[in-house]
């Protein structure tokens, strides 16, 4: 009967006769007496097919009879309720049903119609219910990457430029956690020792996206931080489920600041790995990503290339200032060489004039010699002459003698003129001859006594040495 | 060769040379200095441009050499939500 509610064939019969319309009222079916048809409308639902929902346990609570909590995704959600006989069934472990657990339930619509004193209510009434696999998470995971890299969520993350040496990290990880202590030990190995701000967050279980979210918002907010780690140990995929939250990789693309993500083992890949600018497969390897040079190494390579510059630098002016000299030195090479050629043709010039001065001394000498020789020659043929002389007048007294025996007269007469011409006898016979102090030359004449100054006087039997007077040598210079 | 560069370097340089532009950020300084060794190695600049270059790397060895030693001291650790806190109480004062 409740069914036929829904039945609009039937549905005219079970009103109350036809009825009075007030003005502006719609001209619908009814009015029914409501609990009859919130019957009605029970049956309807139930009649629906029943099926199968996944999403997160929200608000869940317990009462005598049964469980109530939401179950809901990013989209919606749904009040569901399980009777507690049904789930004593499925055998689940002390808190497997928790707030933000993921789970697997079969049922469908129900209505409870409420009474006078009680509310009514529409809920999903839960008849099997399990926690989510990786298939089911991973079949949704697939969905949100899809519809997410359809937006272009995946970009703009990317497109941050991430520094190579921040000075200050932001970090979300778990505090305490394993993970923390690889991301130290990675920024450890870079001898990165800057600053960095923590942010500690649950990175599991109900409401851990949004608190994650948060924390990248605050720390994107600190103008200081130039780069954001996001890391979590490795676990199940619904414990890694809340970095796959739609709202929070929402929040991840459109962060200013570079996040680089490195949740789970490597094997897994969890929906902010898509939308962050890096993902690493380990917070160690995020941290060197974070920081992406050794500090050690760079201060090194730096003292390398401040060496190179400052060399280079020392290079051009000292290269250029020895081709300089180098230059400058050919110059006055050039001119070394000039001037001494210079002071050789100076030397030679000398010698040459000297040369020739002593040519016209040893001239004069060889005048002098020549002169000397002549002299002595003079001199000794008129010693020779006088011998001649003297054998001839021998001769001749024998011819006188024999003159007398008959040729005598023209004989004499020549001896005589012969005798006249004897220096030593023109001598003897009171003449002398004036010559230079050194008897080297004869001075015939005045004048030439008077310029020699000092002279001899030979006489028959020896010389005497004189003096021109001081009377004379006035007529010299006069 | 090295005059002509010279010349260049002249009509490049009327005036005094502009200083360097700040780097950007330690790679894009690194990158910079990286090419002005390339240059220097070379050989290819004239005395002008080479005096220019190794004032410029030296400018960007001081700046890389401050950024290497604001990350070699102590590790600071600073934790968000008490950062936060302090900014909180700081605005609402």
């Amino acid at each position: 009967m409740s069914d036929a509610l829904f039945d609009d064939a039937a549905a005219e019969d079970e009103a109350g006769g036809p009825a009075q319309l007030a003005p502006g009222e719609p001209d619908l079916p009814g009015p029914f007496a409501v609990g009859r048809w919130a019957e009605g409308f029970r049956g309807f639902l139930r009649r629906r097919p029943r099926v199968r929902l996944l999403g997160e346990v929200v608000n869940l609570s317990r009462s005598a009879k049964a469980v109530y909590f939401d179950l809901r995704d990013a989209d919606g959600a749904v009040p569901c309720s399980m009777w507690n006989s049904d789930l004593e069934k499925m055998g689940l472990a002390e808190g497997a049903l928790v707030d933000g657990v993921e789970v697997v339930v079969a049922g469908g619509p129900d209505y409870f119609a409420g009474s006078q004193r009680s509310s009514p209510s529409f809920s999903f009434r839960v008849t099997y219910l399990r926690p989510a696999g990786e298939g089911d998470l991973l079949a949704q995971l697939e969905r949100l990457r899809k519809q997410l890299a359809a937006e272009g969520l995946f970009e703009p993350q990317k497109a941050l430029p991430r520094p190579r040496l921040p000075r200050t990290l932001g970090v979300v990880v778990g505090g305490g956690s394993a993970a923390l202590a690889d991301i130290l030990a990675g920024l450890q190995r870079r001898s990165w020792r800057g600053r960095l701000v923590l942010a500690h967050p649950p990175v599991q279980g109900k409401g851990a996206s949004g608190r994650i979210a948060t924390a990248l918002r605050d720390l994107a907010a600190l103008p200081e931080v130039e780069t954001i780690i996001v890391a979590r140990g490795g676990g199940s995929l619904t414990d890694l489920w809340c970095f796959c939250d739609e709202a929070l990789c929402r929040t991840v693309a459109l962060l200013r600041v570079p996040v680089i993500s490195a949740v789970g083992h490597e094997t897994d890949r969890t929906l902010i790995d898509d939308v962050a600018n890096t993902a690493c497969s380990t917070p160690t390897h995020a941290a060197e990503t974070a920081v992406g040079l050794d500090v050690s190494v760079a201060r090194s390579e730096l003292r390398l290339g401040a060496a190179t510059v400052a060399r280079a630098g020392r290079r051009a002016v000292a290269g250029r200032a020895r081709s300089l000299g180098a230059e400058a030195r050919a110059l006055s090479h050039h001119t070394r060489s000039q001037r001494t050629r210079l002071h050789q043709l100076i030397r030679e010039v000398r010698a040459a004039s000297r040369r020739l001065l002593g040519g016209r001394h040893a001239l004069a000498a060889r005048h002098a010699l020549v002169l000397q020789r002549r002299r002595q020659s003079t001199l000794a043929a008129a010693a020779r002459g006088r011998g001649r002389l003297r054998r001839e007048a021998s001769g001749i007294d024998r011819h006188r003698r024999a003159a007398a025996s008959g040729r005598g007269d023209a004989l004499a007469r020549l001896a005589a003129t012969l005798a006249a011409h004897d220096p030593d006898r023109v001598l003897e016979r009171g003449y002398a001859i004036v010559e230079r102090p050194g008897g080297e030359e004869v001075l015939t004449t005045a004048a030439a006594v008077r310029e020699a100054g000092a002279f001899r006087v030979r006489l028959a039997d020896d010389h005497v040495e004189a003096e021109v007077s001081e009377r004379e040598r006035g007529k010299r210079d006069g | 060769m090295d005059e002509q560069s010279e010349q260049v370097d002249a009509g490049g340089e009327a005036g005094s040379a502009p200083a360097p532009a700040a780097p950007a950020s330690y790679e894009a300084a690194v990158e910079r200095l990286e090419q002005i060794i390339a240059e220097l190695d070379s050989g290819r600049a004239g005395l002008r441009a080479t005096l220019a270059l190794v004032r410029e790397g030296k400018g960007l060895v001081e700046y890389c050499k401050a950024e290497l030693d604001a990350v070699s001291g102590e590790l600071e650790k600073l934790d968000l939500d008490a950062l936060v806190a302090q900014l909180e109480t700081a605005s609402s004062e």
